[in-house]
């Protein structure tokens, strides 16, 4: 017997379910120890249960069998495959792939590369598997590529069949595989007789892979000729639309027609949209502050047991479950007893944050930067300024302030052997052992990783003596190392997966993609409590009231990772069905339908730069109740929250106000010092206390190259009166940039390709750069270039500091004749994209009166007044390191009295298309008003003397290239 | 952290993790005795008993079969093979505890292996090992890997459970050890002379019926 039947979900399609259930048990005599029930998460068969349940409960009976369909699919190898085979994780697939390219000698130089390829390339398989399609070679392989990758392409079916092989002789199966293998078997006469099960139900699937419609159609087949019952059950409501586009191509893939069906009428009302509001939030923390405070209201008078079915939150975005979690505990008062005290997640919980996880990635990071047995110092200290080595070695303070001071400006590389022995002479063998037991465990034992099983031996090495320090009852924690037990040390220690892959590089990067990768699945059993769910979770469950957080785009629907060799015209070419957005339509739209009332929180625009956009689901939401003629609410969270109580920075202390009144008595201060404060005071911290090294990156060193540059082709001009000419300045250019390319070694730092790239973006700025001033006639004058100016600034006696020296070297210094009046130019150039200034915010401040500030006021206030300073520079700080220049020079060059009309601070914009100068304006007249910028800076000096901590920034972005990224979220995570 | 196993304040996670970290003593057992149990309601389910030899081949095969849904790199793979293989092996040479489960399974009308079934006095799932169904009484078989894995109280439950789903059935009760090999019964009903558990060794298995 073949049935199909589509349940409305908004009839409960769970509760539905078991009903059509206790009705076929009456009417068609079934065991209920031969009927299957599958569903396509293990959630809904933990909320199918608890309903056959409830229907029943009041006495004793045998259950069906229940599968997800992960269950299903191992019950159906296991009872009919008849020869042996094995599964395989992802992570050991990638490593047999890697050594299939290596025989065929497809294989990168670098192993880094292979590793990040080599998953793109497995997807590749996995997606032909899917589909049951045969590989094809791909003659002419998208531009772009890197050559081994189009190699790939080009040999596709060889490297298929070799890798297939060498899978199959170790007795490895994909799972696409073992699907077509079941569904092969499912198609001779008898092997279905093995399943035991005389009933089979599929609930809820759609959108089916080849290999899935495949299984499935054969369960449709053994219907037909009644060897089984196979009944399909679809989540959809007929009455009210066609079904959904997802649902038609499912029903054409099994040839099936679906009926609606209704087992209690009562429940078939006419039922409307679910009651709906919409809440626009500034960020995370306000998001999960509201939906708690509301969940608080929801859940009084609620006991834990009967919350499943009531009350879900649900989380599509990971990330956002650590600040749920830290919610929720602040909403429930000490001593109070609430349902929300219990919770249970059915979630992947993000775990790439974990101080043990962050530790580790610095030890790999390191070793990647290690030359022989020499480590750069800043990343060295870096290692053991990690928090978590603090719990370990009680002395680590002592010694970390010896080590500065011992290697800080003198080594720019060091071996473990002599810091020892620096320390060994200047304190003695105590601590000189300690530093030996720190080398040992986080720098020696991963030297020497000649195989894969020693990196696992060292990573046990570490959590041995870390874990006794750890509280037990961490669930983070308890997640972090049963995802290390289960998914990343067994990897190290079967060998037969690293044939053939001797370099030792190949592990270490193997392990910073699986600890990159860190992830747990909490599969939210048992099922009580509090429910946080994903949002795939939620399939075939009715819920009272639903939370839905995030609801922005590319959190749902999710943005797929992009993998090159997948594009949709790759997909075409293989013949892989191109996913659209349909698919999340129907997930979205069948959800909307499961839920009596629905809050939908999403975080909003916060600026231009803002990659917040709310979800496409919001617009379709808006059109769903405008065509049912429903109102849709919208609520506007209060911004007056109780400030959150945990650590929003690193405590200040004694001892860092001294350091810091040492640095401002004794060192010039540069812009810097003031704008990384701005920034980011956690940062300031890292940098000018703690005096770890900023890393130079590549950016960096192309600005220094083309200052360089620019400083070469103008030096001619500064020894003479007259003015530039711009033509013979641009014939230079070619020359010049081959000159300083060779003097500083430029080729051998990039690759050829991007060294030939970032070689003619620079020449073809600057040739139409002076080209341009050329045509426009600019008539200018050197003054100076890259030169110093120094100026004092008083304060008012803090501490004994009467005066501070602040320093600046602006890149030129021109004067320029321009409509009969004389101008001065403080250039500076700058290469990042990013670079631009705010002419508005300029004027506006230069008529602000900057306010008083005085110590000794509370955290908020300490973190306002940044925000109040900040706003005055544009949003991106755009104008401070101008206007400071610009402050030095009338300090020093008495510009007041010159016969300059106007001073404009301009920066040069190597990477724009269009202006390749931008210019703030100030006249003569109103030079004065830039005094008030002493007063600023004497307030923020004042400010970190007094601050009560080293703020973390606000402004996340500001994290994305910060060098001190990694220790800065260590402490972070420490804190809170 | 806040999310916690079992601080008072902070919320806690009811949380169930998997442990099937092999290389620890806990997950390697667990694996371990998910092999024998699979290994040996497979015999009973396909009445393998009834024949007269049994190949090692066979074993071998359904060990593999249990360990399919445990993907690799699963450590100490080949460890549990050679110790499941041991232990079944020796299971199976003792001819008389062969011949006493082949006697009991002869009036089988149905056999159920694991069947899951809901428990209302308690509001529990439970899932016996083996259920041997005969027209005028219930078996239940528990299978343990050694007689101090035994709790009365589980057994005690399942009893319950099985009075509400046959009430018209005399309920027999048997332990089925596999280290040493042993079938012994528990609970014999429905006689006039109800025969109790013959006392185990373990101190926790004294006062089942008493």
């Amino acid at each position: 017997m073949l049935r199909s039947y589509l349940i409305p979900p908004s009839s409960h399609f769970l509760d539905s379910l078991s009903r059509l259930y206790f009705r076929d048990l009456e009417e068609k005599k079934y065991n209920p120890l031969e009927v299957a029930f599958v569903f396509p998460t293990g959630r809904a068969c933990l909320y199918f249960t608890r309903r056959l349940i409830q229907n029943k409960s009041s006495e004793s009976f045998f259950l069906p069998k229940i599968f997800s369909w992960e269950e299903f699919i191992n019950f159906c190898g296991e009872r009919l495959i008849d020869v042996s085979y094995k599964l395989l994780t992802n992570a050991g697939f990638e490593l047999l792939l890697l050594r299939t390219l290596k025989e065929l000698g497809l294989n990168f130089k670098d192993p880094e590369e292979d590793v990040y390829w080599t998953r793109h390339y497995l997807q590749v398989f996995e997606e032909l598997e899917k589909e049951g399609l045969t590989s094809k070679d791909l003659k002419i392989p998208p531009e772009g590529l890197p050559n081994k990758a189009q190699e790939f392409l080009e040999n596709l079916t060889t490297v298929y069949e070799h890798f297939k092989s060498r899978s199959a002789s170790l007795n490895y199966l994909f799972e696409a595989q073992l699907l077509h293998k079941i569904a092969e078997k499912l198609q001779e006469a008898d092997p279905y007789k093995k399943l035991k099960t005389s009933s089979f139900y599929f609930c809820g699937f759609g959108a089916l892979r080849k290999s899935e419609s495949n299984l499935l159609r054969a369960f449709v087949e053994l219907a037909k000729i009644d060897n089984l019952d196979t009944t399909f059950v679809f989540a959809w409501d007929a009455e009210k639309a066609e079904p959904h586009p997802i649902l038609q191509r499912t029903f054409k893939d099994l040839g099936l027609t679906a009926e609606r069906l209704i087992l209690d009428a009562s429940i078939e009302s006419s039922k409307k949209l679910p009651s709906v509001i919409i809440s626009e939030t500034s960020d995370v923390h306000e998001e999960v502050e509201l939906v708690c405070s509301n969940l608080k209201k929801d859940v009084d008078g609620l006991s834990a047991e009967s919350l499943p079915e009531k009350i879900a939150l649900i989380v599509p975005r990971e990330e956002t479950l650590v600040p749920l979690i830290h919610a929720l505990e602040e909403v429930v008062e000490e001593g109070e007893h609430s349902p929300l005290q219990e919770t249970n997640i059915a979630q992947s919980f993000p775990l790439y944050h974990h101080p043990i996880n962050i530790l580790l990635l610095n030890i790999i990071k390191l070793q990647k930067e290690r030359v022989d047995d020499k480590y750069p110092v800043a990343k060295y200290l870096e290692i053991l300024t990690q928090p978590l080595l603090k719990l370990l070695f009680p002395f680590l303070p002592q010694l970390l302030e010896v080590l500065s001071k011992v290697l800080q400006n003198k080594y720019g590389r060091v071996s473990l052997d002599e810091v020892e022995a620096l320390i060994g002479v200047s304190e003695g063998s105590f601590l000189q052992a300690e530093l030996s037991k720190i080398h040992d465990l986080f720098f020696r034992n991963w030297e020497n990783v000649d195989e894969p099983a020693k990196i696992a031996q060292a990573i046990e090495e570490v959590l041995r003596l870390l874990l006794p320090l750890l509280p037990k009852d961490d669930a983070e924690l308890i997640a972090y190392l049963t995802y290390f037990q289960t998914e990343v040390l067994p990897l190290f220690l079967q060998n037969e997966l690293w044939e053939g892959l001797k370099d030792r590089r190949y592990p270490f990067y193997q392990l910073r993609k699986l600890l990159e990768r860190a992830k747990y699945y909490l599969s939210g059993k048992p099922l009580k409590g509090l429910q946080i769910l994903g949002f795939l979770e939620t399939r075939l469950l009715n819920f009272k009231k639903a939370y839905l957080l995030d609801l922005n785009e590319g959190v749902l629907p999710p943005r797929e990772d992009f993998n090159p060799l997948l594009t949709d015209e790759m997909r075409s070419y293989f013949g892989l069905p191109v996913f659209t957005s349909s698919l999340w339509d129907y997930y979205f739209l069948t959800f909307l339908e499961s839920v009596d009332e629905l809050f939908i929180s999403y975080i909003g625009v916060e600026g231009e730069d803002s990659a917040n956009e709310p979800s496409r689901f919001i617009y379709r939401l808006r059109y769903e109740f405008a065509k049912s003629g429903q109102s849709l609410s919208k609520e506007t969270p209060l911004r007056s929250f109780p400030q959150r109580n945990f650590q929003e920075g690193i405590p200040v202390t004694d001892e860092h106000r001294e350091l810091i009144l040492s640095y401002l008595k004794n060192t010039q201060l540069s812009r810097s010092f003031f704008e990384t404060y701005l920034r980011c005071p956690a940062k300031f911290y890292f940098k000018y206390l703690l005096k770890i090294k900023e890393e130079e990156g590549d950016a960096a060193f192309l600005g220094n190259i083309t200052h360089e540059i620019l400083a070469e082709l103008l030096i001619p001009w500064i020894k003479t009166n007259d003015f530039i000419d711009f033509g013979e300045v641009t014939q230079n250019v070619d020359e010049t940039v081959n000159k300083v390319w060779e003097l500083k070694g430029v080729a051998k730092k990039f690759d050829p390709l991007l060294n030939l790239m970032v070689k003619m973006l620079i020449q073809g700025f600057l040739k139409k750069y002076f080209q341009t001033l050329s045509e426009q006639g600019i008539k200018r004058r050197v003054l100076g270039i890259e030169d110093e100016v120094i100026a004092d600034l008083t304060i008012n006696g803090y501490e004994g500091l009467s005066t501070v020296k602040l320093y600046g070297r602006c890149d030129l210094r021109m004067e320029e004749e321009a409509s009969g009046s004389l101008n001065y130019l403080i250039l500076d150039l700058k290469t990042s994209a990013s670079a631009g200034l705010k002419s508005k915010s300029f004027q506006k401040f230069l008529d602000i009166k900057i306010d008083d500030f005085k110590p000794s006021q509370t955290s908020y206030e300490y973190q306002k007044k940044l925000e109040d300073w900040k706003s005055h520079f544009g949003s991106n700080l755009n104008n401070f390191q101008l206007t400071f220049y610009l402050w030095l020079e009338i300090e020093k060059r008495n510009l007041t009295n010159s016969d300059y009309s106007y001073i404009k601070p301009t920066l040069i914009k190597i990477t724009s298309k269009d202006e390749p100068e931008e210019s703030l304006s100030i006249n003569k007249a109103e030079i004065f008003k830039i005094n008030k910028f002493s007063n600023l800076l004497r307030q923020m000096i004042v400010h970190r003397l007094t601050t009560p901590y080293f703020y973390f920034t606000e402004k996340d972005n500001n994290c994305d290239w910060c060098s001190y990224y990694s220790i800065c979220l260590s402490y972070r995570l420490s804190s809170s | 952290m806040p999310l916690q196993l079992s601080a008072k304040s902070a919320p806690k996670l009811l949380q169930e993790f998997t442990d099937s970290y092999t290389l620890s003593k806990e997950g390697f057992a667990k694996i371990l005795g998910e092999i024998l149990h699979f290994s040996i309601e497979r015999f009973i389910e396909n009445s393998i008993f009834s024949q007269e030899k049994f190949d090692q081949s066979i074993i071998n095969d359904l060990i593999e079969r249990a360990l399919r849904k445990y993907p690799d790199p699963l450590p100490n793979r080949s460890k549990i093979i050679s110790e499941a293989q041991n232990l079944l092996n020796n299971f199976f040479k003792n001819r008389e505890v062969v011949e006493e489960i082949r006697e009991l399974l002869l009036k089988a009308k149905n056999i159920l292996i694991e069947p899951q079934a809901y428990f209302h006095e308690k509001q529990e799932v439970l899932r016996p090992d083996i259920l041997v169904i005969n027209l005028k009484e219930v078996i239940l078989i528990e299978i343990k890997l050694r007689a101090s894995d035994y709790t009365e109280e589980q057994v005690t439950e399942y009893i319950r459970l099985l009075k509400n789903l046959f009430p018209n059935h005399p309920i027999r009760v048997y332990l089925l050890t596999i280290d040493p090999p042993a079938l012994k019964e528990i609970l014999r009903e429905g006689k006039e002379e109800e025969k109790y558990a013959e006392k185990l060794s373990h101190s926790t298995q004294l006062s089942l019926f008493g």
